[in-house]
């Protein structure tokens, strides 16, 4: 209950496929129990790199914007965007700096580097530490459920449509089983020259 | 039991707060504001510990007025900023030693896109724009009201009747008397008083 | 975790001014995870065989699922505490065993085990005996039932389709809801207004499912693994199969 990572709640899953990476995330707000807001997504933008946070809402909305502040400041310096392993090593190091006061969040990163065309996941826990992960990566309050559904849905070489389909249902099905996490998704499907954004109804309870 | 409403609608925000000012179960004060404008089109509404609300809630002010006198009096921060530089302010301030303890809901009126604007922010800093929001114990008797008798496109007829019918709710619900609910709406003419009829 | 491993005395405390207290921890988790899956006339029951305490392997061959009588269809999964699991599938036993002779050789129906089940861990209500239970059987017409409990006898005499328990039904039960109950799934091209149709699945599907479920608990959860006991009770009687999961 006192537990930051578990106050407000929330899941992000990634999952690489075949030259595609998808990434997903539930869109409750609460404060324990109680529902303030049905659309509070946890993924954010920057570039080619998209980055799920779960943990901490306000944490989630602080990262948000330091990486956005971060990420602009990278970009005007290298006259480029940043790539999807660059930004794990700013999260991470990010994270670090706060060692002994860190950010409850847990952070999970996606993405297709533009240069070399290899799709990309990785997650960390809240003091930086990455996870690079073959094949996916989940977090927040469902993460016990998402690695029961990814760990048996999931398997190599999905062609997109066929990773989004993999994807939600790892995401719907943990999230239902979550009374922390759900109302609603948000699913990204990256390929290399296409990002497709679908919103997930999911069950309202 | 202090009691924060907000409700948006076509092209209004209404804010409202209870009146009562109190100090466990005494009440202090039958006509306590706990309500700030902030600039012309956006205001806020605050609750939580006595001391932190009203210092927090001038030092925004304060600031937010300050931004107008800087700056072209046609060039004012929208509510979405404003929103967003009370919630810096305050998650700045969670992780320093002595933290504000302090809940609020944010109205505006954006009228460069004639949009109406509701944020809910916790003390922890947790941010939401919301179509209508509470805080408090209200949450647990209007979010349900709300969520029945809400849609995103009411008349500010409409609107003023949900806060009636929250007002009537908690009025019958709660165990101490709130002293009643100051509301205001903002709408593109700016942030105005609204009396709310007495419970019949 | 591991100061409570095992049913134990807390450790001895060296500060003397500090007031000391005798306590007794009668508990212990031993891991595993066990699943039920319920076709139409037949019924999968099935546990791995891994009994931990904390970060130690006690053993990789203790089964958990438990066949009540050699001429029934009643069969019994028990995880959480081994001990109390044993004691209430021995109960179980002994019961199922007594009804038989005093009721002239008729055998206990499922629906009397369940309830009598019940009784037996509702009975230690204020002691619990802190198992799940999942039990399963075929009733006269043949038709497989299944019911599960938590550790003071919580059960639907409705029974369920499919039951997960223990340390891994987290991990197990969304998949299972997606699979067996066809949860999140529509029928293609009805735009998502109407939901597939729930269906009882051929023995060889469930097993599939089982299977692919245990892996994947093993995959991620450190105290399931070792080997998967898989029960198949059908109208051909019981029979127990054994397959390995990974060791690590």
């Amino acid at each position: 209950m006192s537990n930051p990572f578990s106050i407000n709640g929330g899941a992000v899953v990634a999952m690489v496929g075949k030259d595609c990476v998808a990434i997903g995330c539930d869109l409750r707000l609460g404060m324990q129990a109680l529902t303030v807001s049905n659309n509070f997504p946890k993924i954010f933008t920057y570039g080619d790199a998209y980055l799920g946070l779960t943990g901490l809402a306000t944490d989630v909305t602080t990262m948000a914007e330091l990486f956005r502040y971060k990420v602009n400041m990278y970009r005007l310096r290298e006259e480029r965007a940043i790539e999807p392993e660059t930004m794990a090593n700013l999260v991470s190091s990010s994270l670090y700096e706060r060692r002994f006061g860190p950010y409850f969040v847990s952070p999970v990163i996606a993405g297709i580097n533009q240069r070399t065309g290899k799709p990309f996941i990785c997650g960390f826990d809240s003091i930086g530490c990455i996870d690079f992960a073959k094949d996916f990566i989940v977090s927040g309050t469902a993460s016990d459920q998402l690695f029961g559904t990814c760990e048996s849905l999931w398997e190599p070489d999905l062609e997109p449509e066929d990773l989004f389909e993999t994807c939600s249902q790892a995401l719907l099905n943990s999230v239902d089983r979550d009374a922390l996490s759900g109302w609603g998704a948000h699913v990204y499907i990256i390929t290399k020259d296409k990002v497709i954004k679908r919103l997930l109804k999911g069950r309202q309870d | 039991m202090e009691v924060l409403l907000g409700i948006t609608g076509k092209d209004f925000t209404l804010v409202a707060a209870s009146n009562a000012a109190m100090r466990g179960v005494t009440i202090l004060k039958a006509e306590d504001d706990k309500t700030r404008t902030l600039n012309s089109h956006t205001m806020m509404a605050y609750s939580g510990e006595a001391g932190d609300t009203v210092q927090f809630a001038e030092y925004i002010q304060a600031n937010v007025q300050l931004y107008g006198m800087r700056n072209n009096a046609n060039w004012q921060l929208s509510p979405p900023a404003v929103a967003s530089f009370i919630r810096q302010e305050l998650a700045r301030s969670l992780r320093s030693r002595n933290a504000y303890h302090v809940n609020l809901l944010i109205g505006g009126f954006d009228t460069t896109t004639n949009k109406p604007h509701l944020y809910w922010l916790d003390h922890l800093a947790s941010q939401a724009s919301i179509p209508y929001a509470a805080h408090g114990y209200a949450q647990y008797y209007c979010l349900s009201i709300l969520d029945k008798h809400h849609h995103p496109g009411i008349s500010l007829e409409k609107g003023l009747e949900l806060m009636r019918m929250c007002r009537d709710e908690l009025v019958k619900r709660l165990p101490i008397d709130f002293k009643g609910l100051s509301v205001k709406v903002i709408t593109a003419k700016g942030v105005q008083k609204i009396e709310l009829e007495t419970a019949t | 975790m591991s100061l409570f491993a095992s049913p134990s005395y807390p450790p001895v405390g060296y500060a003397a001014s500090a007031p000391r207290q005798h306590a007794f921890n009668p508990y212990t988790d031993n891991g595993g995870s066990i699943i039920g899956i319920a076709g139409d006339d037949f019924l999968i029951m099935a546990g791995d065989t891994r009994h931990t305490s904390g970060y130690n392997i006690n053993s990789r061959t203790e089964k958990k699922v438990f066949r009540l009588s050699e001429d029934s269809t009643l069969v019994l999964a028990t995880v959480g505490f081994g001990a109390d699991a044993k004691d209430i599938a021995e109960t179980m036993r002994l019961a199922v065993n007594d009804f038989k002779f005093q009721h002239n050789l008729k055998n206990m129906t499922v629906q009397a085990a369940a309830q009598y089940l019940f009784t037996v861990l509702y009975g230690n209500r204020f002691f619990p005996k802190y198992a799940y239970c999942i039990l399963g059987g075929l009733d006269k017409d043949g038709k497989a039932r299944l019911y599960s409990y938590d550790p003071v006898g919580s059960y639907s005499k409705e029974g369920e389709r499919r039951a997960a328990a223990g340390a891994a039904s987290s991990l197990i039960v969304p998949f299972l809801d997606n699979q067996v109950e066809f949860k999140n799934q529509y029928v293609p091209g009805t735009n998502f207004t109407v939901e597939r149709e729930v269906e009882y699945l051929p023995v060889d599907k469930v097993k599939k499912l089982v299977k692919d479920a245990f892996t994947s608990a093993t995959e991620r959860h450190i105290e399931v693994g070792d080997g998967l006991q898989l029960v198949t009770i059908s109208k051909d009687g019981y029979q127990e199969e054994l397959f390995e999961l990974k060791k690590d």
